[in-house]
């Protein structure tokens, strides 16, 4: 083969070598992930505030902005938010378990080193609001991976400052 | 055949082939365009993939044409080629009102091959000339 290669004329050669040089070009922004970060849980902080539970005729809203903070080396490509909410604490300290699910949709890039702030109200038929209740954040990457980035209690009563 | 209309034929033939590279090279990007949406590559930058295909154009039309206004055409051609290969693929998939808003906006990069295509055929016409130089006279043998 390599004869073969020998044989042809100079320019052709430097033809040749112009095409394979362009293909591998091409493919070069597809070997691009395997060089590149991945975030992990740690790497993406969730906190929650403002949060207050709206209690109407039709049952009550649950209102809370969120906050994600990228401290990874790379962009996150958030696909959405889902939230778990599975204990209600009433005011009366008795509780209730409850597997309610939402689902927000954001379809944005966090830049690395950036955040991300978003409003987010869970909507329940409750007549009495609890006093906190205990919730998952998962984030939903682009890519298809989860990570659940937040599981403990939020008060619903306690007034925060801006 | 006079020189005029060899001259003329020769011309002909070097735009066909522009015309052939800039439709293959249009097709060839656009498909590679289409793996880019793949969830996959998502974080990878889209400015990677733009630098990447006018590289792309620029090598193939220095190592296929032989001039600035063949490689201008191949360009241009292959701007056309890969618009019309997303245009096609995006009707096919999601109709033709959604392909006529989105295909636009995902070929911004096509605005830049005419020029690729310039430098490219700039860059096959030298090469060219490493081929055309002439020979100073005929070897002599001197072991004779």
């Amino acid at each position: 083969m390599w004869q073969a290669y020998a044989m042809v004329s100079r320019s052709s050669r430097i033809k040749i070598l112009l095409i394979v040089l362009a293909v591998l070009v091409l493919f070069i922004p597809f070997l691009y992930p395997l060089s590149t970060c991945r975030i992990e849980k740690q790497q993406l902080h969730m906190s929650v505030a403002f949060t207050r539970w709206i209690v109407g005729p039709e049952g009550g809203i649950l209102t809370m902005k969120i906050t994600i903070e990228n401290s990874a080396g790379c962009d996150a490509n958030v696909e959405s938010l889902q939230f778990t909410m599975y204990r209600l604490i009433y005011p009366d300290n008795t509780t209730e378990d409850v597997s309610l699910n939402d689902t927000q949709l954001i379809g944005t890039t966090i830049p690395a080193g950036g955040n991300f702030t978003t409003n987010f109200a869970f909507e329940q038929p409750f007549s009495v609001g609890p006093r906190s209740v205990l919730m998952k954040i998962t984030v939903i990457l682009q890519d298809g991976s989860s990570l659940e980035v937040f599981d403990g209690p939020i008060d619903t009563t306690v007034q925060q400052k801006p | 055949m006079s020189k005029k209309k060899r001259r003329r034929k020769a011309e002909r033939n070097a735009a066909e082939l522009a015309a052939i590279v800039g439709i293959v090279l249009g097709a060839a990007l656009g498909a590679l365009q289409l793996q880019e949406t793949v969830s996959r590559w998502s974080q990878v930058p889209e400015s990677l993939f733009v630098i990447a295909d006018l590289t792309a154009v620029l090598l193939i039309t220095a190592a296929l044409t032989q001039g600035v206004r063949t490689g201008l055409l191949s360009g241009v051609i292959a701007a056309i080629s890969q618009f019309l290969t997303l245009l096609g693929f995006f009707s096919y998939s999601f109709g033709i009102a959604l392909a006529i808003y989105v295909v636009p906006l995902e070929s911004l990069r096509l605005l830049t091959y005419p020029l690729a295509g310039v430098i490219g055929g700039y860059v096959g016409a030298r090469i060219a000339e490493t081929r055309s130089f002439k020979s100073p006279g005929p070897i002599r043998r001197t072991d004779l």
